[in-house]
């Protein structure tokens, strides 16, 4: 006979020797659930053509219509082009700046909390709402920009309406989006180097152009390559400010990858060629994270 | 080589003066061993001297030369840091060449020059190795062929056998020492351990609380501490204090001063004479110079004894305080024995409470 | 040097705000004629939050249940996970392959997912709700979550939990009752960032949810959306969305800053 004392003693008992189990399982079972078996259903759909009626899907397979969609599909190669554009210039500017700012606020004496401060608003922001403010700031008649630009006698731009600049725009946003993020991680390596290695080099004789590109600079690039790979990968994942900005136009000319999955997807409806596009972008995807961490074992041990 | 010069140096943080009127000679080639407690500002005068602190005040010159507005890189100095400080992304040969790559030395030069480096300090198999591949002693010694390969005018030392265990820290102690003996260099080094202090300086410099207490050769600064701090902080077991009053010769046919302990134990003082009543006095004596003396006038249980090998001490708990004397190497004592202590007339020491400094004995002998 | 940078910096990240906030009180005459000297109106505001085609204070109310709910749903999960992982010895293939896995996710669009989430949802009939929402959420922000409360569970000296082991804790008490209470700045730092991140989603409620369950972030681009596009109202909304940043920012820098370097940097 088990009093209700010794049954709760006996509980507690078994969840104890559980909890490694149970402490991970929901965790587990959440993510598979909702990213395992939709990646699983990915490979499904990719050769199928799902189509609605009457409310209801309907699931034909048919492995070559979704290439033949692909194949056909004009603008793939165009944004395949403008995404890597997008993500080669958008990050590399982001990495120069970010690791700039990081250094020379590094050496500044005081003011350093309120930096760190400041810089964490674009991050916070909902990415829309940037989308939103830049919209309104590259507005061809009353835009911040264009008004700038009456300052200085040039005549308005089209920022967002020109094929050859909208592509630049959507860069800057970016731009300004994420060099504080890059920012914050530099920043905080810059600060968790030797200080005593630093001022050993100043004592055996470095300038400080020597000092940082000898020293400083070397001991940074473990983080600037966490950093660089992070961005750049996460550069893919680039919608809500497109979106917003100039939803792709004119014409293809800043369609990025998630727009057009978007477009895919959405817009024209067409779930099964969609899928396929996914399962290449997430393929790729990983793919390059393989490469990049094969790269970055290749450069520590040599 | 060259000779340090450090005249009228004050430092401050702001507001807070933490040092003044410091004045030090150092002659070229001498160890100089600047020694003290944490925070007596021994690490940051160092830093002075390498210019990695800014001088407040006075005058640094090294080899003549004032270098107070000279950036670190100009001064020729070396430091060998405390947590060694070694280039993480070169390896041992790298980290060795690096102050002369930097100079644009042509690499067979650097080459050879490391190769002689690693040579003295026994590193040659290691020039391919990465600092954390390294152990303790070996960061070390790679530090110091840091420093040596410049040849700089000064090496500066701060605390750098800090992080190592006792043995290696022993064996290390007699490496820089011998290393100096052959280099001659100059050389200021820091440390708060005095053993390391009393075996290693030409000449050692006690500081507390910003100031120096003393500057001297470390058997003078044993024998003669000109204040009882110094007194404390240099010899270890530390030194036994006993604190009380002056009084008046007592009656007799040779009127000897008398020191009478707070616990009422009358002390002979024959060494000296026109001692004040009532003067407040502390009277120190070395624990090989306190001795075991059937009738002494120092009286207690034994507290604790320590057997080292070599020598065996005895702490006594008497009403003045907890004595420490050295006894005989076999000596059987329990805990708890009552013993008594006398003082070795010649070697007491006397120091006025109230301002620390020692008093001269009267009669020399 | 540095201040130079500085400042440029700042100036660079407040005047997009500063412009933004001016619009947000011209009449529309103003905005189009870009004039400085104008006599402000709030209307703009009033037609955002009281507007009948957009309902932002409903939407407000939904972003809020589904921050509210998806943080504290990958708070506990993700806190446990992230325990366990820690504490107990797992099969490579079960840490590497987990860890691994929440980092692929993390980084793949996540649009590639809406496609059959859509379906899925649509088919549990579930389309369309909150909680499909908080669950995608959930899912969103559980590798971030992880990794960060790893890193702080990390950064907690052995010692201390084998103390607590010796002095008679079960697992359960000692995660309870000593680790739990040693990470908080972790929790927070995890929390608000789940929080924002949530409150912020966009792609994926844009698609699975509808008007009535429209989050801010779709109500905002709807203002962006229209034809006839009301400059006033973008601006006004946009200023809107950004409160609960400037909110944050203010109370909860210290713990954002800590949450975002130390995720980053795995």
């Amino acid at each position: 006979m088990t009093t209700p004392a010794a049954r709760r003693r006996g509980i507690v008992e078994a969840l104890n020797r559980s909890f490694r189990h149970w402490g991970l399982l929901p965790a587990v079972v959440l993510f598979a659930l909702l990213t395992g078996y939709p990646i699983v259903n990915l490979l499904r759909m990719a050769v199928s053509t799902i189509e609605f009626r009457d409310g209801r899907e309907s699931w034909t397979f048919t492995p070559g219509r979704n290439w033949e969609l692909l194949l056909a599909d004009s603008a793939l190669s165009p944004v395949v082009r403008n995404t890597l554009v997008f993500v080669l210039v958008a990050v590399t500017l982001e990495m120069l700046i970010g690791l700039a700012l990081a250094l020379a606020i590094g050496a500044m004496e005081r003011g350093k909390s309120l930096a760190r401060a400041l810089m964490i608003l674009p991050i916070l922001v909902p990415p829309v709402a940037i989308g939103s403010m830049f919209k309104l700031m590259f507005n061809h008649d009353f835009g911040f920009f264009n008004q700038i630009l009456g300052w200085i006698g040039i005549a308005p731009v089209s920022w967002l309406g020109s094929p050859s600049l909208a592509l630049l725009s959507v860069i800057l946003v970016d731009v300004w989006h994420w060099v504080p993020f890059i920012f914050l991680i530099l920043f905080a390596a810059v600060e968790g180097l030797p200080r005593e290695v630093l001022e050993a080099a100043q004592v055996d004789g470095a300038t400080r152009s020597q000092q940082l590109w000898r020293v400083t600079l070397p001991l940074l690039v473990p983080a600037i390559v966490v950093a660089l790979v992070f961005r750049a990968v996460l550069a893919f994942k680039t919608f809500d400010e497109v979106f917003l900005l100039t939803g792709g136009g004119p014409g293809t000319s800043s369609e990025l990858l998630s727009l057009h999955l978007y477009k895919v997807f959405f817009e024209q409806n067409q779930l099964g060629y969609g899928a396929l596009l996914s399962v290449f972008t997430i393929a790729g995807v990983l793919a390059l994270l393989v490469i990049a961490r094969w790269v970055t074992r290749r450069w520590a041990t040599r | 080589m060259a000779a340090v010069s450090i005249s009228r140096v004050e430092k401050s943080f702001g507001q807070t003066s933490v040092m003044k009127g410091i004045d030090l000679e150092v002659a070229d080639g001498e160890f100089v061993v600047l020694v003290g407690a944490s925070g007596c500002g021994k690490s940051t005068l160092l830093r002075m001297i390498a210019g990695l602190e800014a001088i407040s005040g006075g005058e640094i010159a090294i080899g003549g030369q004032r270098v107070n507005e000279m950036e670190p890189r100009e001064r020729d100095v070396a430091m060998v840091f405390q947590s060694y400080a070694l280039y993480p992304h070169l390896d041992v040969r790298g980290n060795l060449g690096f102050s002369l790559s930097l100079r644009r030395t042509a690499p067979p030069a650097i080459e050879a020059k490391c190769r002689q480096t690693a040579e003295v300090l026994d590193l040659s198999q290691l020039l391919d190795r990465f600092p954390r591949q390294l152990s303790g002693g070996q960061r070390q010694r790679v530090a110091m062929g840091r420093a040596i390969v410049r040849q700089p005018k000064v090496f500066l030392f701060d605390e750098p056998l800090s992080n190592l265990d006792a043995k290696l820290r022993i064996a290390m102690r007699t490496e820089i020492r011998s290393l100096h003996q052959r280099l001659g260099a100059t050389s200021i080094y820091v440390t708060h351990d005095q053993v390391e202090a009393m075996t290693m300086a030409d000449r050692m410099v006690v500081m507390n609380d910003g100031r120096i207490e003393q500057v001297g050769a470390p058997l003078e600064v044993y024998d003669r501490p000109d204040t009882l701090h110094v007194a404390r902080f240099i010899g270890a077991p530390s030194i036994n204090v006993i604190e009380g009053r002056a009084a008046g010769p007592a009656g007799g046919p040779v009127p000897v001063a008398r020191l009478i302990t707070n616990s009422g134990i009358e002390l002979e003082l024959p060494a000296w004479r026109g001692l004040r009543s009532g003067r407040a006095l502390s009277a120190a004596c070395r624990p090989e110079h306190l001795q075991l003396h059937p009738g002494g006038p120092l009286r207690g249980p034994v507290s604790v004894v320590e057997r080292l090998g070599h020598e065996t001490y005895v702490y006594v708990d008497t009403p003045d305080g907890r004595l420490c004397a050295l006894a005989d190497r076999n000596i059987d004592l329990r805990p708890g024995r009552p013993v008594s202590l006398a003082p070795v007339q010649d070697a007491m020491l006397l120091f006025d409470t109230e301002t620390g400094r020692r008093l001269e004995a009267e009669i020399n002998r | 040097m540095g201040w130079a940078l500085l400042c440029a910096a700042l100036l660079l990240i407040l005047v997009p705000f500063a412009w933004i906030l001016i619009a947000s009180f011209k009449h529309p005459i103003d905005i189009l004629s870009g004039t400085w000297s104008f006599k402000p109106t709030l209307d703009n505001y009033t037609d955002v939050v009281f507007s009948r085609r957009s309902d932002f204070m409903a939407a407000v109310r939904n972003s809020l249940l589904v921050a509210v709910a998806s943080t504290s749903i990958v708070l506990v999960i993700g806190t446990l996970a992230a325990y366990s992982l820690h504490r107990f010895a797992w099969a490579r293939w079960v840490s590497v392959g987990f860890l691994g896995w929440t980092l692929a996710f993390h980084l793949i669009p996540v649009l590639t997912l809406v496609g059959p989430w859509y379906l899925a949802f649509k088919s549990i009939g579930l389309y369309d709700t909150k909680f499909a929402l908080v669950l995608i959420h959930v899912s969103i922000n559980l590798p971030m979550t992880v990794w960060l409360m790893m890193s702080f569970f990390r950064d907690i000296p052995p010692e201390i939990e084998q103390a607590a082991l010796v002095d008679g804790c079960h697992p359960l008490a000692a995660f309870w009752r000593v680790m739990l209470p040693l990470v908080v700045p972790g929790l927070i730092a995890a929390g608000v960032l789940a929080f924002v991140f949530s409150w912020n989603e966009f792609s994926v409620a844009l698609n699975l949810v509808s008007q009535t369950n429209a989050t801010v972030p779709v109500v905002v681009a709807k203002f962006a959306q229209d034809y006839e596009i009301q400059h006033g109202q973008m601006a006004a909304a946009s200023m809107l969305a950004t409160l609960p940043a400037l909110a944050l920012m203010v109370f909860g820098q210290r713990f954002i800053i800590q949450g975002l370097t130390m995720g980053s940097v795995k």
